[in-house]
């Protein structure tokens, strides 16, 4: 499997990401933002950090960097796209993904170890998963999930909705949310379901020493698709 | 600024902070972003159709947020 890894100035998760993907033997190429062009890959990530320092907006300007046409293009067909954290405001900045993220309503930095509960069928990005909450760390200030109810509806019809908050007992609550996101939600695909975007860190939750191991199933569904030689 | 039925809790939490040093009388707080483009004297339609263009795609995030246009005279 080869996986692009969007650097943009600013971004410091493109090696715990690049790491992530390499230990399960895939193959990472870093790709400056300043790029035009992406090389041959089947998965390009955009990785969490403080791209632009969160000027203006988070992944508001990394949303205009010179690479992103080139990733709108390979989004539009088809392929593959992750965007971890920083990398899911950058989408939905580009419009590749519906909402957007606000500040969260706490007003703080929430960073800890929550539980998703994920959803649907998307067998690109969730096929290794089985219903059960998984733990993962999040770690922003804007995290915050915001779609109007004509959205959320939308969303939730279409099957877009990838990740919820939930309790240790996999109840998607109140208590459970750890930044006001709308439905409590941490993770949407497009219509096509080829493009994810989430606020928590897979590439944090790999193994056991990390801590968390929630991220295995995103991995494991990712390869196990394009092992079968679906590119 | 933020868009009415917003959340605002920035804005909220400055208004909590008002009436914690006194300052009761102060309903509610939103928080918005103020910026500055320096232009050229001559304004064209054209140039002030395209800041209308750069707030409602660039500087501004429609989905949540309202913005206002002023041009000012600076000496």
């Amino acid at each position: 499997m080869r996986v692009a890894v969007i650097v943009f100035p600013g971004s410091n998760c493109e090696r715990d990401t690049a790491v992530w993907f390499s230990r399960a033997e895939a193959q990472v190429q870093m790709v400056w933002h300043e790029e035009t062009e992406l090389p041959r890959a089947d998965l390009v990530v955009l990785p969490g950090g403080f791209s632009y320092g969160d000027y203006l907006r988070a992944g508001a300007l990394a949303a205009h960097s010179p690479i992103i046409p080139a990733v709108i293009k390979r989004a539009k067909a088809g392929a593959a796209v992750l965007g971890i954290c920083n990398g899911f405001q950058i989408l939905t900045e580009t419009d590749l993904l519906p909402g957007t993220l606000r500040g969260n309503d706490s007003t703080l930095f929430a960073c800890k170890q929550v539980r998703l509960k994920p959803e649907g069928d998307n067998a690109l990005f969730l096929s290794a998963y089985n219903g059960e909450p998984v733990e993962m760390p999040i770690a922003h200030h804007a995290g915050n999930y915001y779609a109007d109810e004509k959205l959320l509806t939308r969303l939730e019809g279409e099957g877009q909705i990838a990740f919820r908050y939930c309790d240790v007992k996999g109840e998607v609550n109140d208590e459970a949310n750890p930044n006001g996101s709308a439905g409590n939600i941490a993770g949407i695909f497009n219509k096509r379901g080829n493009i994810l975007g989430l606020m928590p860190h897979p590439e944090r939750a790999g193994e056991r020493a990390l801590g968390a191991i929630g991220g295995c199933g995103l991995l494991q569904s990712l390869i196990a698709h394009f092992a079968n030689g679906s590119s | 600024m933020p868009k009415a039925g917003v959340r605002d809790p920035e804005g909220r939490a400055i208004a909590r902070a008002l009436a914690g040093m006194g300052y009761g009388e102060v309903i509610d707080v939103r928080r918005g972003k103020e910026l500055e483009l320096t232009l050229p004297d001559k304004k064209s339609k054209r140039l002030k159709e395209e800041i209308e263009t750069m707030c409602r795609e660039f500087l501004a995030n429609p989905l949540v947020e309202d913005w206002r246009i002023v041009y000012e005279e600076k000496e």
